[in-house]
């Protein structure tokens, strides 16, 4: 057989999608289209990127311009969702928790 | 049993869009793309998501609010879902496809011809008789 010589216990990363398994019942940091940002423990995704995240919060980032200094100006928003299911097609980066000894 | 072309049941079966369809009869909050957002009863869920609710409030982005007896959302336009709190997620998935399972259509075995019969024996034996 093939490929004997990795047959390890831990789990490997073999695909991108196995890097989010590995962050599963994790709190994950996702970047979404239209400035949005989520940070959510990851219950359940699939290969489109649907997700489901508890205890989600959602950052906002406005940029709005200084009427006098013209200016820009960021204004984020937070929100707190305790429990929320992510349309894949708005997702554009996942990343996994920081992990010591990587 | 979830009704829809085979790429649909495919979608269905594979993906958290069974945990969607399991939210079928309950009061929710969908957020939007284009920053409004509804509340009601969902109805139906197909395999694009898309989804129909009834009593539903739907908030457009400048909060002015509109009530429709029926409404269709196209899936497309789905960003977010508010699942219900207590809800466990991977013991919806597992209620919602073995309702399924148990549903499903009963295969019948396909009554064989004395032809097939014949035939099938004919190549085992001939399976048998090579030197594997």
């Amino acid at each position: 057989m093939a490929d004997d010589g990795d047959n390890v216990a831990v789990m490997t990363v073999k695909e991108p999608l196995d890097l989010i398994r590995l962050s599963l019942d994790e709190r994950i940091y996702v970047k979404m289209r239209n400035e949005r940002e989520l940070r959510g423990k990851l219950h359940a995704y699939d290969q489109h990127l649907n997700m489901v995240l508890g205890d989600a919060e959602e950052t906002i980032t406005t940029v709005e311009i200084d009427e006098e200094t013209y200016e820009e100006v960021y204004r984020t928003t937070k929100r707190n969702i305790p429990m929320l299911f992510v349309r894949g097609d708005g997702v554009i980066l996942v990343s996994p928790p920081v992990r010591v000894g990587i | 049993m979830f009704v829809g072309s085979s790429k649909e049941r495919f979608v269905y079966h594979n993906t958290l869009l069974c945990l969607v369809k399991a939210l079928q009869g309950q009061n929710i909050t969908l957020d939007l793309r284009n920053d409004s957002y509804t509340c009601g009863q969902i109805v139906t869920v197909d395999g694009f998501m898309n989804i129909s609710l009834c009593s539903a409030v739907y908030c457009d982005p400048q909060g002015n609010e509109f009530f429709f007896e029926n409404l269709f959302i196209h899936g497309r336009n789905i960003r977010y879902i508010h699942i219900p709190e207590n809800m466990s997620i991977i013991a919806t998935i597992k209620k919602e496809l073995n309702k399924n399972k148990e549903t499903g259509p009963v295969k019948k075995p396909i009554a064989k011809s004395r032809k097939n019969t014949k035939a099938l024996q004919q190549h085992m034996q001939t399976v048998a008789s090579l030197d594997l």
